[in-house]
């Protein structure tokens, strides 16, 4: 039962409704497409223990629901987010047309560190396709993120998707750019880093472990 | 013939009698002197007087009479008999007289014989010449003979001689043939060994058998020749080897039973009369083939995990020689990812292995009426084969037992569980089939894995919801205001089985799985069904997502229901839980048990968040009895601080393993601060959204009720009118804070002792602080009603609200009151037109209906007119008021007498000692 993980990232699946992000999500932690869906009611979450770089990080996942009148409920979930995925539909333009206040709400109310992934999910309607991976790719570019097209009905670019974010949280953290320890910062050390801050901190008496998970708000 | 003798003897005689004298007269005569010629002289005068008288017939038979009889017997020797009978003196005479006499008696008989000789000769001459003539034919008939045998001889020779060569040769032959034959035969039997194999080869059993059987008839039959010998253990040899061909057939029939192949080898045994053997040696096979064929599926699937493994740790070393391992080893090395294809191809294996068993049974059942000979060890048969049916299962139960019980449930997806609890159900099912089995150690494993599951599952479970709870905002999810948990996917199933009852139930009974012709494994099945329902699903789906399109409905009149995001996903988990009970009837209550912990734990956290701060009396006993029941039971209470967060809690104590700790979460920022009213509206979501949790068990009721075991509703019903009550009443505590807080008492109180008590006249007017309560309600009314805007805010909490925020006014009113330690009659009459005209304005101001019982303020204002002794019997009933408010109250009244005071210290001091 005990979890060895030497991270926890928060996760949050953000985007217009209907984009397929419960979808994703499903397809992440089950590996197979979720046939009967339907729209989330106010929040859903999974977790799921990956490798990255050697390292074992759990990612908890929150899945939100994308239909506007959740966003009282959603909305508070974003802080503490380490890690986004902002998803829109390639063949609904409605729903890409909608990323730019996903991004701004997350950017204002998740920490500012928070990073953001852009999935153009359902790939595999291509003739249905009304937006092109181009035009996508310049907005992420512009806006600093990372950027890949994923299918959640053939699982394609599914897993790394969330690897590629969680990569790039880890990165940032070995290079102190973001520090764990600050509150809402939505990473926590796993019982593995306790141990061994604790290992240390038996050494160093002054070392503090790392933050208390309680508070996460 | 007596005549001729007569006539031989005669001749005989005459001889004797001519002999005689010759021989005998010699001496005779030189003694008498007789001569011869004297005697012949007398024998002519004899012989003519015998002629005279021979000549005379007359005469002759006188002579013949004068014949002494002496001379005529036989044996008479006529000689003798004379000289007998001549007197002992010899008178010459008389033997001259004799003599003649004799002589003439002679002649006469002479004289007679010759004519009777004369008369006679002609005859005997022809007589003669007949005899010579007979002769001389007999001599012709003789040399006939003779000849005639000489012919016979020769040709008798002749022919024997041939006919014994040819006879010789026949038998020759006859003899050579029958070598030929037996070398030919034993030829045969030399080519026999060849030919048993080819039919071996062709796995024509039976035919090689009768081969070999013959063949050692026929070395028994030559058992004379040396060859034959060496054949005939060649012979041994080869049938030795047909045996063990037909072992081997017998393991296949195991593997893959055919009929016709079957046949053969059972036409085979019986040739060798080794039928009940080989139904022995069968059950042997069907065990070690089972043991055979799941060792190799476990170490094919070992091999597959472990290099899934190995790829992903990069880890080569890890493949290890699986061949060497156990089946119970190798159950240790299967993937969790790989369980469920692995049971379901170890139960489509050992459902084969029975498949074949049946058919082989149901081949015997079905022969024995062929050959009525059979029907006496055809009953012996069927009890092996039912003997050998259990057996059989018994082993099947134990490789799915090893294989279940080696394998950590909790590692598999529910559909993964689902599916194994499918393949074993159809496991159990087939036992019945099989041999009437009841499966129990089956049954007692995937219980006792279904526990183990479950319970590693509500752990996840619970942890889970620790995380929602500790991210839970408390912000009200919107939904339709018809929302129940129907509507929610998860409890869809429910609807679905009212659909599909009739033809679930009937669905596993109707299965024969030993049925003819069923190929495709039982174990197949699952996904196919499943596919039928993600069919079944869409229409449904839309029935449950316009619940959440519906955007237009909420806010519109009808009471939403409230809840938080957390409460949904505790209902998500009811409705899994719910269908775990479905799927797991074994252990349905202990599933309930968690379902009713789930609640539990969710009302803990709130109640933890939003409840404790509140005053004491707020907590009825019965919710603080619960709460207290729950801490006990649920709760880890490892010191926080010391472990981060929940996994190390868990990891740190393991023997807290199956509680979770409460969920810690900093809200104070809200629920402390007045701007948001206290967290007024977290608090409406989450205490509201724990009634609706108990509303929508109590929709729950009877779904519940059908699947527990009747002996344990009695519990279930105790369980549900202990959540309903818990539910409501845990809103007293949580709104009691925000009353308590909103109300600044110590302001209140503040200024009611700023009031002067000792008036000296009626006051007409009511105090100051009074205005300012009313105040504060009025602006308490108003930002309650804005809390939920734009929905209406629940009546019962809006009683609450006001209940709670009345009764902390009563209390603060108390306060003020009884911090006044001198007072007049007229100022205790002002305390009574505060009172008063505040109870008036706030029913003004409320919608409450009744307002709390006021007595509480009242009679304390009244308590002081009481007289000294029933005071101190008021003092003695009362319970509500705190010692000091006695001790003020007892100032007030004994202002001017110090006696009385005194009096009453010292009863109030006594009845506290009498308290305690």
């Amino acid at each position: 039962m005990a979890d060895n993980f030497e991270f926890l990232f928060k996760f949050l699946v953000i985007g217009s409704a209907g984009t397929g992000k419960s979808c994703l999500l499903h397809h992440f932690i089950e590996k197979k497409f979720k046939e009967d869906s339907s729209h989330t009611i106010g929040v859903e979450f999974g977790s799921k223990i990956v490798t990255i770089g050697g390292k074992q990080v759990k990612l908890q996942i929150w899945d939100t629901a994308g239909q506007e009148r959740f966003k009282s409920v959603t909305k508070s979930y974003y802080r503490g987010a380490a890690g986004a995925l902002l998803v829109y539909d390639i063949s609904s333009r409605e729903s890409y047309n909608a990323v730019g206040n996903w991004l701004t709400d997350a950017q204002n109310l998740a920490n500012p560190n928070l990073v953001v992934l852009l999935v153009g999910n359902k790939r595999d309607l291509e003739e249905d396709r009304q937006v092109s991976f181009l035009e996508a790719s310049q907005f992420a570019q512009e806006n600093d993120l990372m950027f890949l097209e994923a299918s959640a009905l053939t699982g394609e670019n599914v897993e790394e998707a969330f690897l590629q974010c969680a990569k790039s949280i880890l990165s940032k953290v070995e290079t102190g750019e973001l520090d764990p320890n600050r509150l809402g910062s939505g990473i926590q050390h796993g019982e593995t880093a306790i141990r061994r801050f604790q290992r240390q901190s038996s050494s160093t008496p002054s070392m503090n472990p790392p933050s208390c998970s309680g508070c996460k708000i | 013939m007596d005549l001729r003798q007569k006539v031989i003897d005669l001749l005989t005689l005459s001889k004797e009698v001519g002999d005689l004298p010759s021989s005998v007269s010699s001496p005779a005569e030189e003694q008498l002197g007789l001569s011869l010629a004297e005697i012949k002289s007398f024998d002519r005068d004899s012989l003519r007087a015998l002629q005279d008288t021979c000549s005379d017939p007359d005469s002759q038979q006188e002579v013949f009479d004068t014949i002494e009889a002496g001379f005529v017997d036989e044996n008479c020797n006529g000689g003798r008999y004379q000289l007998n009978k001549f007197p002992s003196v010899i008178d010459l005479n008389y033997i001259r007289h004799q003599r003649q006499l004799l002589g003439i008696q002679l002649g006469c008989v002479t004289n007679k014989l010759y004519t009777m000789i004369y008369q006679k000769q002609t005859c005997c001459a022809s007589e003669l010449c007949k005899v010579l003539e007979l002769q001389e034919n007999l001599d012709s008939a003789l040399e006939i003979c003779t000849s005639g045998r000489n012919h016979i001889n020769q040709a008798r020779s002749n022919l024997t001689a041939a006919s014994l060569g040819l006879l010789a040769h026949y038998r020759r032959q006859h003899h050579l043939r029958k070598i030929t034959k037996s070398l030919k035969t034993i030829q045969t039997l030399g080519k026999m060994n060849e030919r048993v194999q080819e039919l071996l080869g062709e796995q024509n059993y039976a035919a090689a058998i009768q081969l070999i059987v013959e063949g050692q008839h026929v070395a028994t039959t030559y058992r004379h020749f040396h060859c034959v010998a060496q054949l005939s253990s060649r012979l041994q040899d080869t049938m030795e080897l047909a045996e063990e061909q037909l072992d081997v057939g017998l393991s296949k029939s195991c593997k893959e039973f055919d009929s016709d192949q079957y046949g053969k080898l059972q036409q085979a045994f019986t040739l060798l009369g080794k039928q009940s053997a080989a139904i022995d040696q069968l059950n042997l096979h069907f065990a070690s083939g089972l043991q055979q064929q799941t060792l190799l599926l476990l170490q094919k699937y070992a091999e597959l995990s472990c290099s899934n493994r190995s790829s992903a740790n990069l880890d080569v070393e890890v493949a290890t020689d699986f061949h060497k391992f156990q089946f119970h080893e190798l159950c240790k090395f299967i993937a969790s990812k790989l369980y469920v294809a692995c049971l379901s191809e170890l139960s489509t294996t050992l459902w084969k292995i029975t498949l074949n068993y049946n058919q082989i049974h149901q081949w015997h059942t079905d022969r024995p009426t062929v050959d009525a000979a059979d029907i006496m060890p055809s009953v012996s048969f069927e009890q092996k084969f039912q003997h050998g049916r259990t057996r059989l299962w018994q082993d099947v139960q134990m490789k799915i037992r090893t294989l279940l019980s080696s394998f950590d449930v909790w590692h598999l997806s529910t559909d993964e569980l689902l599916d194994m609890l499918d393949i074993v159900e159809t496991l159990v099912e087939m036992g019945k089939q099989f041999c009437q089995s009841n499966s129990d150690v089956l049954r007692e494993s995937v219980r006792q894995q279904s526990i183990n599951y479950f319970r590693g599952f509500h752990r996840g479970k619970l942890d889970e919801l620790h995380v929602f709870l500790e991210n839970e905002s408390w912000e009200q999810c919107p939904v339709r205001s018809d929302f129940n948990v129907f509507q929610l996917i998860e409890f869809r199933f429910l609807n679905q089985k009212d659909k599909s009852l009739t033809c679930n139930v009937e669905k596993p009974s109707d299965a024969n799985f030993y049925a003819l012709g069923s190929v495709l494994s039982p174990f197949l099945s699952r996904a196919i069904s499943s596919a039928e329902d993600a069919i079944v699903s869409p229409s449904e789906i839309s029935e449950s997502t316009c619940e959440c399109n519906d955007e237009r409905k909420i806010g519109c009149g009808s009471p939403t229901p409230i809840l938080a995001n957390t409460t949904l996903s505790v209902l998500r988990l009811f409705g899994r839980y719910i269908h775990f009970m479905h799927l797991l009837k074994t252990i349905a209550f202990d599933v309930l048990i968690c379902l009713n912990q789930l609640f539990d734990y969710y009302l803990y956290a709130v109640y933890k968040l939003f409840g404790a701060a509140s005053p004491q009396d707020a907590t009825s006993p019965k919710l603080r009895a619960v709460l207290l029941k729950i801490e006990e039971t649920l709760i880890s209470t490892a010191a926080p601080g010391s472990a981060g967060s929940l996994e190390d809690a868990v990891a740190f104590s393991p023997s807290l393993s199956d509680k979770v700790s409460c969920p810690k979460v900093c809200l104070s920022s809200q629920t402390d601060h007045p701007n948001h009213f206290f967290g007024l509206k977290l608090r409406l979501v989450a205490a509201e959204s724990v009634v609706f949790l108990a509303r929508q068990l109590e929709l729950l009721r009877p779904n519940l009720l059908d699947l527990i075991p009747s002996s344990k509703e009695s519990l279930l019903q105790q369980f549900f009118s202990q959540i309903t009550s818990v539910a409501h009443d845990l809103r007293t505590p949580i709104f009691s804070f925000v009353a308590h807080r909103y109300l600044d008492s110590e302001h209140v109180t503040n200024m009611m002792s700023r009031v002067q008590w000792e008036v000296k006249e009626v006051m007409s007017q009511h105090s100051s602080y009074v205005d300012h309560i009313l105040q504060v309600l009025s602006d308490y009314d108003s930002s309650v009603l804005r809390v939920c805007y734009p929905q209406i805010l629940p009546p019962e909490i809006y009683n609450i609200l006001w209940d709670q925020i009345l009764r902390a006014c009563y209390h603060t009113l108390l306060d003020g009151f009884s911090a006044v330690r001198k007072c007049t009659n007229e100022g205790r009459a002002l305390m009574q037109l505060d009172f008063r005209h505040f109870q008036v304005k706030v029913e003004s101001l409320t919608r409450l209906r009744p307002l709390p019982d006021p007595s509480i303020v009242e009679t304390y204002i009244k308590a002081y007119y009481l007289p000294e002794n029933s005071l101190e019997k008021w003092i003695q009933e009362q319970t509500e008021y705190t010692p000091r408010q006695m001790m003020n109250l007892l100032q007030c009244v004994s202002q001017g007498s110090k006696k009385i005071r005194l009096n009453l210290t010292s009863f109030m001091e006594d009845l506290d000692l009498n308290r305690r």
